[in-house]
């Protein structure tokens, strides 16, 4: 019984941590950049949708509906800031060392957080939308309604983003793109663009699942760090670009995370994370899907 | 930084503004007599939140007692305070050298503690090493105060006795618990408020059912409550920050977990709190060093209930024992220098040691290791049925109680919130001898709210 | 690396006489700047200043530390506060629960601190570029959660040292393990060992193929790295009288100290030593000036060194020397580009911290 709850604990938060780890995923794999202030854009996704609620009047314990209407707008305002962040800055170390993408995008992240902490303030905030019976029970296991709404939601963005990139004629630009920039470009795509959309989606998505991540836990200017390294944990296992892979991965994370905190000790949760993340490099490098991180460099 | 002379003029120029700028007060006194105190501060980073209480309340407390005339200090001369208050990012490694500064460049000989136990503790070391008196308000880590350092003075409760009240009114209960569930934030004061109510529930014959610390970066405390539930544990102690006290109100009602008692050692009493856990946030309860209701006497803003609208009128917010604090350590050095035949850091020290008198805060005296002798009283969120209020028991005094009631309103005005979390009061269950009600105890059960 | 235009014969444009002067005359340089550093605390330096200048030869340390695996030999670790973490931990717990003596307890941080790194090493060693960058913060991150969950390490408390030796002491302890490094540094850069690590940089595949043990060189140099950032951090963890898994492994630190190395130029020894000189200095300023806005600032000289200064600034002056020679015939055009690059060369001439302004050859 027990174990079974743990598991469910993990994937209805491991949902959201794939969700970020895609986004995350594709920006490595398509424009090279290992994108430090991802968990940033989370951030600024999940206080798109507390203000949004707390406007609307409602943060004490708003409809749930006001508080999934503004997933939308989290998406849109995301994807322009990651369109431009991408186009006015990122774009300067596209084609650079990995290594110094990581230096530029942490200065990105740092400086996020502070104008985060400036104009909000690093008080935990949370959107109190919720039900009058929150949970679902079955066979004791407990199944809290608004996590399994984010679960969904967080599914959903993913397999959106999927479709997207399987589907439409920018999403297969964006992939020839990942695939060989010169080939993509004397082909007649737009690169730069096209990178610019790729953040933008990564943003997005970012964005949206900090709607979520609002709804179910909180926000705070210093939540990004988290995230964003939890994301290297996913992608590392589940394989550069490979967005079936962040999904898988990102459940595995969830569900090893509360199997810990509930058989091992809360304490070594991260302590079980970081190894994962520094051990999976070494052995399997190339990641359960998709490509290996080495092919993906080049 | 192009040139080296653009660079020491950039530093002058630094000089300059480090005074002016960040003190807040412009006008000297008239005869240029002045006093400097000066600290760092959680003004970003993890504290940043109540590190700007301790802001306002310095702020506020020098801006009255200058108004007043300032400081007519022992050695006959009237002085006018004057702070300096640097950013310490909430960063440890940072405050050392901050306060190395204010002493050699600023030359600040009266330091004001900063923001949480591990940023104190390399201050404190500092002002030892300097032979500066330091008065905190915001670092309650028993360590600060077990290295026999002589200038180190701490105006709130050690860390390990912030449990130890809510315990206690728990045990005295018709049903006292049998089993408690203790989860610990990765963190020296949680560890150390943790370390207290292992002890105290220990001798107390209460069986810790679970014992769990997580890091701080933990978001979410799901499977951590649904093994307090499995346990049946009597009561939950929380000991760690605002954060965790939100999350862990709003999952224990997904995670169905009844307990006769749950309270946070710091966070859960801020009116942000109930803001964003609504009726969740009901009948938990928090420690705090300080009664709002309380009918002291303050020889700079009169009483506690006048200090209270103080802060109101030029914040906007409700003060807490944050604020009360940050007021008294201001007050407990304008106390040293009027008791001084004359100025300096050793005699300040020394009149800091044997100084008594009431702020709004409550008594302030040290004892030997230089904290404060107080103990932490209990709120408690609770319902208010009719929203009219005034049916307090045993409180002092009627002003006072008024003073709490305009606080609450101004809580639940301040970011249009608190609606759907129905009238809710904080009020003091514990001790007995001031408290406003009875506590709810235990707190009714999910299904039946 | 300016190996060239220090060795070019003919006519020279005044920058590139400079630097092959200053890197003819590194070792009596650094002599001179060792000694000058050795006697400012009886000329005066105390308190606040001689706290920044120990900042500043802190980050010299990790920095020029940072340079010989990530600059020289081309391994951008993104971990190497472990080293540091380590270091501070092990003299902590030397001094507090062993009762070892000040001087023993830091000298044992270094060698500590290279048994973890010959562990670690083996295993990271094998990856490249970005993905060994991120193993080591993945090391450094499991650090941090394991010195809080350890008994031994005090836990999330971490351990308190307030019995410690006067400041001078100190002083001369950073001063003495950079003056050392330094040497080290500015020794190799010139012998085979050096090249060799110059060589896996640029390409390791054929540094192999020509029948180099690369694996010895790259471990030896990642290595030496983790002795004097764990020297330097046994040393810290005294001198701050506190630490704790937070501070000692500081992820804000990690970052500045390659952001130092790159503004100053990586791949040198005088780079890192100048660059952690002046950005200790510009954060202390920036620190007083905006207080509340500090990351911010320091988020943006962050970009814009890796934007604008990929090369860092004695790097980029090698490069323009190396210009100047192509050009020689340039003329004033020539010398105004030198004195104007000259300028950017933050505390170049500042006698009063002390600068080993050293060049590599």
């Amino acid at each position: 019984m027990a174990l079974t709850q743990f598991v469910v604990n993990g994937l209805l938060v491991g949902a959201l941590f794939a969700a970020v780890a895609v986004g995350f995923a594709l920006i490595w794999g398509v424009v090279g950049i290992i994108n430090l202030a991802h968990g940033e854009l989370l951030m600024l996704g999940g206080y798109v949708t507390y203000w949004l609620v707390a406007f609307s009047g409602g943060s004490g314990g708003g409809s749930i509906w006001v508080a999934l209407a503004t997933v939308p707008v989290a998406l849109a305002a995301l994807y322009a800031v990651g369109y431009l962040l991408q186009r006015l800055l990122v774009t300067h170390v596209a084609d650079a060392d990995l290594f110094l993408t990581l230096l530029v995008t942490f200065g990105v992240s740092i400086v996020l957080q502070q104008l985060a902490i400036q104009a909000w303030s690093a008080t935990p905030r949370s959107v109190g939308a919720g039900f009058a019976d929150p949970s679902i029970v079955i066979a004791g296991v407990f199944i809290p309604k608004i996590k399994l709404i984010a679960f969904f939601g967080a599914i959903a963005l993913t397999l959106l983003l999927w479709g997207y990139l399987r589907t439409t004629r920018r999403g297969r630009a964006i992939r020839a793109v990942a695939q060989n920039p010169e080939a993509a470009r004397l082909v007649g795509i737009d690169v730069a663009h096209t990178r610019a959309v790729t953040f933008g989606l990564s943003a997005a998505i970012a964005g949206g699942t900090g709607s979520f991540v609002a709804m179910i836990l909180s926000v705070q200017p210093q939540m990004g760090l988290a995230y964003t390294l939890k994301s290297f944990v996913i992608v590392v296992f589940g394989g550069l670009g490979s967005i079936p892979g962040a999904l898988v991965g990102g459940l595995l994370l969830g569900s090893v995370e509360e199997l810990t905190a509930g058989f091992v000790g809360s304490q070594w949760t991260l302590a079980v994370s970081f190894s994962l993340l520094v051990v999976l490099l070494l052995v399997k490098p190339s990641g359960l899907f998709g490509r290996s991180v080495e092919e993906g460099e080049g | 930084m192009r040139t080296d002379t653009s660079r020491r003029k950039f530093l002058a120029a630094t000089g300059l503004t480090g005074v002016t700028a960040l003190t807040g007060m412009g006008t000297a006194a008239a005869q240029g007599n002045t006093i400097t105190l000066g600290g760092s501060m959680s003004l970003s980073g993890d504290n940043a939140d109540l590190g700007q209480l301790y802001r306002d309340s310095y702020e506020l407390t020098i801006q009255r007692i200058n108004e007043a005339g300032g400081v007519e200090a022992g050695d006959g001369t009237t002085y006018e305070l004057e702070m300096i208050l640097r950013d310490d990012e909430t960063d440890a490694s940072k405050s050392r050298a901050i306060y190395q500064e204010l002493i050699d460049r600023e030359g600040v000989d009266y330091l004001l503690g900063p923001y949480s136990s591990t940023v104190t503790l390399p201050a404190s070391a500092v002002a030892a090493r300097n032979q500066r008196p330091m008065v905190e308000g915001g670092g309650a880590s028993p360590e600060i105060f077990s290295q026999g350092n002589e200038w180190i003075f701490g105006l709130l409760p050690t860390a390990d006795k912030y449990p130890l009240s809510s315990i206690e009114m728990a045990m005295a209960q018709d049903s006292p618990p049998e089993s408690a569930a203790l989860l610990a934030e990765s963190d020296t004061f949680s560890q150390s408020s943790a370390k207290g109510a292992r002890q105290k529930l220990n001798e107390e014959g209460v069986n810790i059912a679970v014992d769990q610390t997580f890091p701080t970066e933990t978001s979410d405390l799901s499977t951590l409550l649904g093994r307090v539930r499995s346990s049946n544990a009597d009561i939950l102690i929380l000991a760690a920050h605002q954060k965790h006290a939100v999350i862990l109100a709003k999952q224990m009602e997904a995670q169905n977990v009844d307990v006769d008692m749950a309270m946070a050692t710091v966070g859960s009493l801020t009116s942000s709190f109930k803001d964003q856990t609504g009726a969740n946030g009901d009948y938990v309860y928090g420690p705090s060093s300080w009664a709002i209701n309380a009918t002291f006497e303050d020889s700079v803003f009169g009483s506690t209930g006048e200090f209270v609208s103080a802060v109101e009128s030029e914040y906007g917010y409700q003060p807490d024992y944050h604020n009360a604090a940050g007021a008294a350590v201001i007050q407990t050095f304008q106390r040293a220098f009027q008791q001084v035949s004359s100025l300096g850091p050793t005699n300040v020290r020394n009149a800091i040691r044997d100084i008594q008198f009431t702020t709004a805060y409550g008594n302030v005296a040290f004892g030997d290791n230089g904290v404060i002798d107080k103990d932490m009283l209990v709120y408690q969120w609770q319902p208010q049925a009719g929203g009219q209020a005034g049916g307090t028991t045993q409180t002092q005094n009627g002003t006072a109680t008024n003073g709490t009631q305009n606080g609450t309103a101004t809580q639940g005005g301040g970011g249009g919130a608190g609606g759907s979390g129905g009238a809710s009061r904080k009020v003091i269950v514990w001790p007995e001898s001031v408290q406003q009600r009875q506590p709810i105890y235990p707190m009714p059960n999910w299904s039946e709210r | 690396m300016s190996g060239e235009s220090a060795k070019a014969t003919g006519s020279r444009s005044s920058l590139a006489r400079v630097l092959s002067a200053l890197s003819d005359r590194a070792w009596l340089l650094l002599g001179l700047l060792v000694a000058v550093g050795a006697m400012l605390p009886t000329a005066g330096l105390s308190g606040f200043y001689l706290t920044v200048v120990v900042q500043m030869y802190i980050f010299a340390v990790l920095a020029l530390s940072w340079d010989l695996v990530g600059g020289q030999t081309g391994y951008p670790s993104f971990g190497n506060m472990a080293f540091f973490g380590f270091g501070a931990y092990t003299t902590a717990i030397l001094l507090k629960d062993w009762g070892v003596a000040f001087f023993p307890a830091v000298l044992a941080a270094g060698p500590v601190a290279v048994v973890f790194a010959l562990v670690i090493g083996l295993a990271v060693l094998r990856l490249r570029g970005g993905y060994f960058a991120i193993a080591t913060l993945g090391v450094l991150l499991v650090s941090v959660q394991l010195s809080r969950n350890f008994e031994f390490t005090g836990g999330a408390s971490g351990k308190i040292l307030f019995d410690i030796p006067p400041e001078n002491t100190f002083y001369y302890v950073f001063l003495a393990i950079l003056a050392v490094e330094a040497a080290v540094a500015l020794y190799l850069t010139r012998t085979r060992f050096g090249y060799v690590l110059n060589a896996i940089r640029d390409d390791e595949g054929r540094a192999t193929a020509m029948g180099v043990n690369t694996t010895y060189y790259k471990t030896a140099a990642w290595m030496l790295s983790a002795l004097f950032t764990g020297w330097v951090g046994g040393a810290w963890g005294a001198f701050n009288t506190f630490v704790d898994p937070q501070t000692a492994y500081n992820l804000g630190w990690n970052v500045e100290l390659i952001t130092m190395a790159l503004i100053g130029g990586a791949g040198t020894v005088a780079g890192p030593i100048l660059g952690a000189f002046g950005l200790t200095l510009a954060i202390f300023v920036v620190d007083t000036v905006f207080p509340g806005w500090q990351l911010v600032a320091l988020g943006l000289v962050i970009i814009a060194t890796v934007l604008l200064l990929p090369d860092g600034i004695v790097g980029t002056l090698e490069e323009r020397a190396a210009a100047m020679e192509y050009y020689e015939m340039g003329g004033e055009a020539a010398a105004d580009s030198s004195a104007a690059a000259a300028d950017e060369t933050p505390g170049s001439s500042d006698p009063d911290v002390g600068d080993p302004e050293v060049s590599d050859s």
